[in-house]
């Protein structure tokens, strides 16, 4: 009879958390497009994809957040992509969304016919998923009166899916949480596992994420589900990786995912993405070497590299040492990305940390290098546009000056000869000098403790004294009676 | 008056240490004192003083002279019935100075409390006539002719020290700051020295073994007396603008271990010590580790606007250094540390200057002006400031005018193109310098062995040690040779508990 007081308790708080259904989808929402809210990118350039077959790769609730997020950065596709994020949202029963996105349309185009609410429909909405959420709740309740394992499992199931697909990510995750004990086979657990993943993802709880894709690789099942789970578990954990800001790991992530994906993940991600994410990781964080072993000659990588050709010629040009045509392909395909739901708030960062990269390396078989050749390959515009190109206050320069003060470059301006020096090390008087430096940092710290030894010994601590002494200014000499004996032992 | 005068110049400075040996002459000395202590004669003796002071030679027999000069003022202020110091314009004042600046160190040795007294009287009659550079540099003689390593503390030094600040005479003192002080004179109740009388004029002998409390070179010491002697180092050191220096003496004082309270010079030398550490290395470092925390925390509670002010500077913030030196005027110039932290804001401006260096081989003035916010707001001034910082030799660097004269000027940084030659020889001597002060500390560490491992608590402890050894049935004698060395002590006392 244990169970039947914790499930009263549930039900009871999914119904209350049934009530705030709207405010906690929008923070949940928020949470996940951070990027719009905080830092509100603001897309003007046309991005190179067409908006329909894009959208088309997906299935399930990324793409209303995909439409959303490009309704609402770009500038270009803004109108067409509320628009069908309104379908989407409508198609569905989600009502906060299809608010959200009625909201937006008519922030940029308050003309349009959608841009007004369909009343009609949000109440009739809202009633049907009350009676369903009522539903599903009382079925749960008697299939745990009746104590069957497998009824309760589906039951939550049920349950979990439909707080999902109304937007009630939190209700969600715990719905699904609580399936675990009634899952009987490891198939079950994985199921369960893929669904806390997923709605761990919309959350943007990238903890989660990791801990649970951690928990479906220690999962005993098959060989071969493994092998099927596989692609899928390693591409969440990139993405988790990827929005923790650690690029090396989720490179690797992506790299090591297995090319059998294919669209099998797609209300999360394509292998479109797969490629695009592990191919601009890869490019931020590994080394030219790391680059050519580890993506271009690896077998499986390349097959998502296909479907991303200019991906794949982005990272040859680098390894070829060609950086303006590398820099050229990311500068032109900045617009897609900063329209990546996951990508966006990670964009700018990758893209300097793959031009620092290309500095550091362009720099490496220099000894001086005239700014002119330097700015010409990475600044281009700047040369055509302004009259002294290379000036002190240029941002190209000013660039360059940050990279040597951070420490990333190792080198000198000269600005008389406008040429970059590298410096050069004297080995022979760095070590002379750390020499002598830790010579005489060990003699005044030898001092400072023979000094303190012998003023313990002879009793000479910071102390109280006793009075006598305030009779006048210590040390003047024989003037003053000296302190009785025995006060140092 | 001849019967008197053979005496005096009984003991006469030594030629050769072997003639005569340490034994016979130790013992010639002693006479003497007991002859010239001798309450009988006191009035025979300063009858003859003013004659035998011409004819006797301070260097040769110098105990003699000091105790006739003495006698000399003693009745000269009798005379006069005023116990003022006596005047340094007098006929007393050369030779006093010819005595300080040519005595017999291994005489004086027997004599600590009259030297004392001597130099004593010499600085307050310099001071009475307000002329404190009169006696500094006699002074400084004297106390580096009595011990020329001058590695033990006495209250001349505290006195000494405390004059040069006075008189402004900041070199006069170095000789004596660089020289480590690694003593104080160590109490005589040690059992082990009442046994052992060791022979003060042995040449050989260090000396911590005849500065000691008793000998009378100095008054008895307290920790306000050594704290003040670092202090005042390192603001001579700071006048003198030695942030190295100043620096470690500043260490010394803020590290100096505490009971339980904590002094007031402490707390000053903290302020001054973050102050001098941001001017020393251009930016605010860790604390020795000697610190115990909780004084740690008193300082930092205590020095709340020198942090803030660090942390600006370390942070490279020069509109925030700049409102914190505002906020805090009265402050600093209740610490009397005005002075330390404008030059701090000077300093602000060189370490730009100087890390311009790093980022770039050569700019343009224009650009250095650029870079230096703050006061400097013509091209000119930051022209001439770059220009005295190049002329003082602070900035490797050179500054060049473009072949057309419409452009400014250039700042060209030297890289490491300096002559090998010169470079090796300059680490050359550096690495000799290091090498005497790291033998002075190798000897300074064994003084400090040998003074522990004489003390009375090692002697208990080892008594100790017998007694276990007794107990577990062991013979003693093993015990007693055990004392040579502590690791084999060690090993024995785990070996008899198991």
């Amino acid at each position: 009879m244990d169970p039947i007081p914790g499930d009263t308790f549930d039900s009871q708080a999914t119904s209350l958390y049934a009530g705030q259904v709207p405010t906690i989808g929008n923070t949940e929402l928020e949470n996940l497009n951070g990027a719009s809210q905080t830092p509100f990118v603001k897309v003007d350039d046309p991005p190179k994809f067409e908006l329909e077959s894009y959208i088309a790769n997906y299935t399930g609730r990324t793409r209303f957040n995909r439409l959303f997020l490009i309704g609402t950065c770009s500038t270009y596709l803004s109108v067409e992509a509320l628009k069908a994020a309104i379908i989407e949202a409508k198609s569905s029963k989600d009502v906060s969304r299809y608010e959200r996105a009625v909201r937006a349309l008519a922030e940029v185009a308050s003309n349009e016919p959608e841009a007004t609410p369909d009343k009609e429909w949000v109440d009739r909405m809202r009633k049907v998923v009350k009676a369903e959420t009522d539903r599903l709740e009382h079925e749960l309740r008697g299939y745990k009166n009746n104590l069957i394992k497998e009824s309760i499992r589906m039951g939550n199931e049920d349950l979990g899916q439909h707080y999902h697909q109304i937007g009630d990510l939190s209700s969600a995750s715990k719905a699904y949480s609580r399936m675990r004990d009634y899952c009987t086979t490891p198939t079950h657990i994985a199921s369960m596992l893929f669904k806390i993943i997923s709605v761990a993802i919309e959350r943007g709880d990238w903890l989660s994420v990791q801990s649970h894709v951690q928990r479906l690789r220690n999962l005993q099942s098959k060989q071969e589900e493994q092998a099927k789970n596989q692609p899928k578990m390693s591409a969440a954990l990139g993405l988790s990786q990827l929005h923790s800001g650690s690029y090396t790991d989720a490179a690797n992530s992506f790299l090591n995912t297995d090319p059998s994906l294919g669209d099998s993940f797609n209300e999360v991600l394509t292998s479109n993405d797969v490629a695009v994410y592990g191919g601009l990781c890869a490019l931020a964080s590994m080394d030219r070497n790391e680059l050519q072993r580890r993506v271009l000659d690896n077998n499986s990588f390349r097959n998502f590299l296909e479907l991303e050709p200019h991906i794949r010629r982005a990272i040859s040009f680098f390894c070829n040492s060609k950086f303006r045509p590398c820099l050229e392909i990311l500068e032109s395909y900045q617009a897609d990305y900063l329209l990546d739901v996951h990508l966006q708030r990670h964009v700018s960062t990758l893209y300097t940390r793959i031009r620092t990269k290309s500095i550091q390396q362009y720099l490496i078989p220099f000894s001086r290098v005239t700014l002119d050749s330097m700015s010409k390959i990475f600044s281009p515009r700047a040369v055509g546009g302004q009259a002294h190109p290379v000036d002190s206050t240029s941002p190209f320069v000013q660039e360059l000056i940050g990279l040597i003060q951070d420490g990333t470059l190792d080198a000198r301006i000269d600005l008389e000869k406008m040429v970059l020096v590298s410096n050069q090390t004297d080995l022979r008087t760095e070590v002379q000098e750390a020499t002598l430096e830790s010579l005489s940092s060990f003699v005044r710290e030898a001092h400072l403790r023979v000094l303190r030894t012998n003023i313990i010994r002879a009793g000479l601590e910071v102390r109280v004294l006793s009075d006598e002494r305030k009779q006048g200014p210590a040390g003047l000499g024989g003037k003053h009676p000296r302190p009785p004996p025995g006060m140092f032992q | 008056m001849e019967e008197l005068l053979s005496p005096l110049t009984s003991v006469s400075r030594r030629l050769h240490t072997s003639d005569p040996s340490d034994e016979d002459y130790d013992k010639q000395i002693r006479d003497l004192i007991i002859f010239l202590k001798d309450p009988g004669r006191a009035s025979d003796i300063s009858a003859v003083s003013g004659y035998a002071l011409d004819k006797l030679d301070p260097s040769s027999h110098s105990l003699s002279y000091l105790f006739l000069l003495l006698h000399q003022i003693n009745s000269t202020q009798f005379e006069n019935k005023d116990l003022r110091p006596f005047d340094p314009t007098g006929a007393l004042w050369p030779k006093i100075v010819r005595f300080l600046t040519s005595f017999d160190p291994f005489q004086i040795r027997y004599a600590g409390h009259e030297w004392r007294q001597l130099v004593e009287l010499t600085v307050q009659s310099a001071q009475a006539v307000s002329k404190p550079l009169l006696a500094v540099p006699v002074i400084r003689d004297a106390i580096l002719r009595l011990d020329p390593s001058s590695g033990v503390l006495t209250s001349i030094h505290i006195t000494f020290i405390k004059l040069c600040l006075m008189s402004r005479s900041y070199s006069y003192a170095l000789p004596i700051l660089e020289k480590q002080i690694c003593h104080f004179p160590t109490a005589t109740s040690q059992t082990y020295q009442k046994h052992h009388k060791s022979i003060l004029c042995g040449e050989l002998e260090p000396s911590i073994t005849f500065v000691t409390d008793s000998s009378g070179f100095s008054t008895k010491l307290t920790y306000r007396d050594y704290l003040q002697y670092f202090f005042c180092g390192a603001m001579i050191y700071m006048a003198l603008k030695k942030w190295d220096k100043a620096l470690h003496h500043l260490n010394i004082v803020i590290c100096s271990p505490v009971t339980n309270a904590v002094s007031k010079i402490m707390v000053e030398g903290y302020k001054k010590w973050i102050l001098v550490s941001l001017l020393a290395c251009g930016k605010p470092i860790p604390s020795q580790s000697i610190t115990s925390s909780h004084v740690m925390k008193v300082y930092q509670s205590l020095a709340q606007p020198y942090t803030t002010l660090a942390d600006a500077f370390g942070k490279c913030d020069l509109q925030r250094l700049k409102v914190e030196v505002e906020a805090a005027l009265s402050v600093w110039r209740m610490d009397n540390n005005t002075g330390l932290v404008y030059q701090v804001v000077d300093a602000f401006q060189k370490r730009t200057t100087l890390k311009l260096g790093k980022t770039f081989s050569a700019l343009a003035v224009a650009d250095v002006a650029r870079h230096l916010p703050g006061r400097l707001s013509s091209l000119r001034e930051v022209e001439s400031f770059v220009a005295s910082l190049v002329m003082c030799g602070t900035l490797d660097a050179v500054l060049l005018h473009l072949r057309d004269y419409s452009d400014s000027t250039m700042l060209r940084f030297s890289g490491t193109a300096k002559s090998r030659f010169l470079q090796e020889n300059n680490v050359q001597g550096r690495i000799l310098q290091e090498c005497q002060s790291l033998r002075a500390m190798g000897k300074a560490v064994r003084d400090v062995n040998r003074g522990l491992e004489l003390s009375n608590e090692n002697f208990l402890f080892l008594q100790k040690c017998l007694k276990w050894s007794d107990n577990s049935g062991k013979g003693g004698i093993n015990a007693l040779e055990q004392t040579e060395g502590g690791f084999d002590l060690d090993e024995d006392i785990m070996g008899d508990i198991h």
